[in-house]
């Protein structure tokens, strides 16, 4: 009986049995694919770009330009460019970690070999941690990249060892725990870019439940300490602050070893309800029924566009006719997108949280050039809502065109009388439609902060330059319309160029991070030269630099929404 | 109705399709037939619009297929061997979709919908969710909406494909019909003994060249086909061998278990030879029957098996 039972204690703890062959064919595959490749050297590429623009960014800071001058700064370079490089890494991971494993479960259910796994010996557990240890694998070759660039840049000083191993681990556990997330959520669903955009939107809130950290840094509650453990955001925020000399800290609990174990705890915990759920599926398959199991109505018809259930089939909602444009009428016959009314819920629950928070502000004296505590929230709801926005209508625009070819209907769609132009039109006018709300709060929040900013500084007696607000709300309005055509643009032509939803949506979102890096450059010079060295105004370089990035968009934007036309008829199969 | 002269579609370095030239008349079930990857479904796509050959020129009722896109997507119906769904649409509405996709006026949609439905015998279906139909009836709402836009030519790539032989029947049913109302329609298949029965004209395709275009009847005189007849006898089967080998019309004669199959030169008539022959030797005649040529077995003839 003991021996029985160490025999299966050890085979459990043994490596190869816990992974079984599962690991060894996703190497395997994954060797083959150059997508792979493509990632890794993007994935360098951009981080060469970002450590040269936080380099020059460094440069052009400094006035002095003696050597002995530069020397003193190289420690404080050195800092900034390991936080860069770290922080990337950080997000990179997680992101790379939810896209990677996004389909992993529901691709072997769709093409039904999730059944043919299941007549192996091999058990649901090792189907989950081979497929999760082999995109780690690959996530962590791709961290292993920037090593020695951090070895390099730690010679300048400016900052400890300790830090770069304290963020190194968050970001490891952060990246299981969001793999984990991922390959659960991909139980569930069956469209991977659903799960990208569930993953996304987490990520953002996770980033918005850094505010309070701002605000309370010194509490020693603990509420604070809780935040600090099961946020890796939050984690990395403090072991970030902890870094610079004179941190304030200090007084909140914080223990990495303990993180870790909670999120490496929390992972196991995710990755065995992924086997659960995995061995669900097959005995459902095996049997022919999930009758025993009946989601309740309102679920059903929340999910009706994710799981993968052929039991609605009741007449129960009632036939739409079509009307207008065939292309908008289906694109928006999805559940909570499909009418003006669920489109005008979200835009009021936006708006009421917008108004507490406008009427906190002018409670508080928040508005005021003196407390800038509203400047900062606004940022972090705008920036927020922005990232969510942004992410969801590049997301809709990249699968727009790529579900049809997915469901093998294009082919249907291209036979009617509909022009590539109309399909285009009708596509991307719904991804549009469909963030309206959250848009349209941001295209109306912004001249409202920024008038309800220079009104109370007038009324305090602070000057306020009113030619400049009343331009930055010009811009920023327009600035909005044109991010939108970028984004559309972007997504749809990358919809018409590849074939799966989930690398359309990858190269989407890895092109827009490209853009905006690039965009990013282009303010800096722009800033630099146009601005500062010919007007010294640095208002003027401001708005110039809006000017630039509005064209920029709207220009690009068309181009791509021109292109992905062209492109319709090409691509189909 | 169709007509293709010197088609041809590359892929890269593949060609897929080497000087087709296809007619077929209005009102003709035409059996589109070929090995795997012999470039049965990319003939298909370029008559429907959806490639464009390398060169070439295909016609749809007089139509330029390159120059009047739309104009041939008005008149052709097109239904590929993968069929995609809504899965979020009622019957219904999918149908309802296409209609307006066809710019069918919004008031006629409705009639036209139930008229199709009620063609393809989806009527009691028509607020059941696409993807809980069973595959046979997802192949009906196929062609009901191949049907919303009343097309002159329909275009039908391996309609019954996965359906079991009930399904198959059915859609043969259809198709009869179909001929009836007046549709061209050519039909891509493997299961060969149905285009044989429902289909007035077949092409054969390999290696992207047609290698037979033409009538069963064609098919026989064009391969010079033996005629085949099935002898079942009472008595002395040896016997019956013996005399049958001595006709000099008679190619073969083999004995199969209680048969015996006699090959003739020609598709000829020589049942009453046979006939007066074993009468003649005092051998008494269970049955005989006259064996045609089966496409499958043309089919294999004039095809090598080589794919691309």
């Amino acid at each position: 009986m003991a021996v029985a039972l160490i025999s299966s204690f050890s085979r459990f703890i043994n490596p190869s049995w816990l992974t079984g062959p599962i690991f060894d064919k996703e190497l395997r595959v994954s060797s083959r694919r150059r997508r792979n490749y493509v990632l890794r050297s993007v994935y360098l590429l951009v981080l060469i770009i970002l450590v040269a623009a936080a380099w020059f960014t460094a440069l052009l800071r400094g006035s002095g330009t003696s050597v002995a001058w530069q020397v003193s700064r190289m420690a404080e370079v050195g800092r900034s460019l390991v936080l860069m490089i770290t922080w990337f890494q950080f997000l990179t991971a997680q992101v790379l970690a939810a896209v990677m494993l996004s389909n992993s479960i529901s691709d072997e259910i769709r093409r039904g070999t999730m059944d043919v796994l299941m007549t192996t010996p091999i058990n649901c557990v090792q189907i989950v941690l081979g497929k999760l240890l082999s995109k780690l694998f690959q996530l962590i070759l791709m961290l292993a990249v920037s090593l020695p660039l951090l070895a390099v840049i730690r010679v300048f000083g400016g900052i400890q060892w300790d830090y770069v191993v304290s963020s190194l681990s968050i970001t490891l556990a952060a990246t299981v725990f969001v793999g984990s997330l991922s390959m659960f959520l991909s139980t569930k669903f069956r469209r991977s870019y659903l799960v990208i955009l569930i993953m996304t939107t987490f990520l953002v809130v996770a980033y918005l439940l850094m505010i309070p950290l701002s605000f309370f840094r010194n509490s020693s509650s603990v509420l604070m300490s809780v935040i600090l453990h099961i946020n890796p955001f939050a984690a990395m925020l403090q072991v970030t602050s902890a870094a610079f000399p004179g941190s304030r800290m200090g007084t909140t609990f914080f223990s990495l070893p303990l993180h870790c174990l909670l999120m490496g705890g929390a992972s196991m915990f995710i990755l065995f309800a992924s086997a659960f759920r995995m061995r669900r599926h097959a005995l459902d398959s095996f049997l022919g029924t999930n009758a025993g199991r009946k989601l309740p109505i309102w679920k059903r018809n929340f999910m009706s566009s994710a799981f993968k259930s052929k039991s609605s089939f009741s007449a129960t909602s009632p036939i739409r006719p079509v009307t207008g444009s065939p292309i908008f009428w289906k694109e928006l016959s999805r559940p909570f997108s499909k009418s003006l009314r669920s489109n005008a819920i979200v835009l009021g629950i936006l708006l009421l949280l917008l108004f507490i928070f406008y009427y906190l502000g002018y409670l508080f004296n928040a508005f005021s050039a003196a407390t800038p505590v509203a400047m900062v929230f606004y940022s972090m709801f705008t920036s927020g809502l922005w990232m969510i926005a942004t992410i969801r209508t590049a997301a809709m625009a990249a699968t727009s065109i790529t579900k049809e070819k997915e469901a093998r209907t294009l082919p249907l769609l291209l036979g009617t009388l509909l022009e590539p132009k109309q399909i285009i039109h009708g596509k991307a006018l719904a991804a549009l439609w469909r963030n309206a709300p959250a848009w349209l709060i941001l295209a109306l929040g912004t001249p409202v902060f920024y008038i309800l900013m220079t009104t109370r500084q007038k009324t305090t007696g602070i000057s306020s330059l009113d030619f400049y607000y009343y331009s930055y709300i010009i811009f920023g309005l327009l600035g909005i319309v044109a991010n939108v055509i970028f984004l559309i643009g972007l997504g749809m032509y990358f919809s018409t160029r590849l074939k799966s939803s989930t690398a359309a949506l990858m190269a989407t979102i890895g092109s827009l991070l490209g853009f905006y890096v690039i965009r990013r450059f282009m303010f800096m010079f722009l800033f630099a030269i146009l601005g500062v060295m010919m007007t010294g105004n640095i208002q003027v370089a401001l708005i110039l630099n809006q000017i630039v990035s509005i064209v920029f968009n709207a220009v690009i934007g068309m181009v791509l929404l021109w292109r992905a036309k062209y492109r319709l008829r090409r691509d189909i199969f | 109705m169709i007509e293709t002269k010197r088609l041809t579609k590359h892929y890269g370095n593949l060609t897929a399709l080497v000087d087709l030239d296809l007619v077929i008349e209005a009102g003709d079930i035409f059996g589109f037939i070929g090995p795997n990857g012999a470039g049965k479904t990319t003939t298909m796509r370029i008559l429907v619009t959806l490639l464009e050959p390398s060169s070439g020129q295909a016609f749809i009722d007089g139509l330029d297929i390159t120059k009047k896109g739309k104009e041939v997507r008005r008149m052709v119906g097109y239904m590929p061997d993968f069929m995609g769904i809504y899965d979020d649409l009622k019957v219904f509405e999918y149908l309802e979709f296409f209609a307006a996709a066809f710019s069918i006026e919004h008031k006629k949609r409705k009639s036209i919908v139930e008229g199709v439905l009620e063609l393809t015998d989806l009527q009691s279906k028509g607020s059941f969710t696409v993807d809980s139909l069973s595959r046979g009836m997802q192949q009906r709402l196929g062609l009901a909406r191949v049907l919303i836009h009343d097309p002159k030519v329909l275009v039908l790539d391996e309609p019954a494909s996965g359906l079991d032989p009930r399904a198959r029947i059915e859609i043969r049913e259809l198709l009869r019909e179909l001929k009836r109302m007046g549709k061209t329609i050519m039909i891509s298949s493997h299961i060969l003994s149905e285009l044989e029965e429902i289909c007035d004209h077949i092409g054969i395709i390999e290696q992207g060249r047609l290698v037979f275009s033409g009538t069963m009847e064609e098919i026989r005189q064009r391969m010079g086909v033996q005629s085949k007849v099935r002898v079942q006898v009472a008595n002395n089967q040896q016997r019956a061998i013996e005399l049958l080998s001595a006709l000099p019309e008679v190619q073969d004669v083999q004995s199969t278990g209680r048969y015996i199959a006699v090959t003739l030169d020609k598709d000829q008539n020589t049942d009453g030879i046979i006939a007066r022959v074993l009468v003649n030797g005092d051998i008494d005649i269970v049955s005989l029957e006259p064996q045609q040529v089966k496409l499958d077995e043309a089919f294999l003839q004039l095809t090598k098996g080589i794919v691309h």
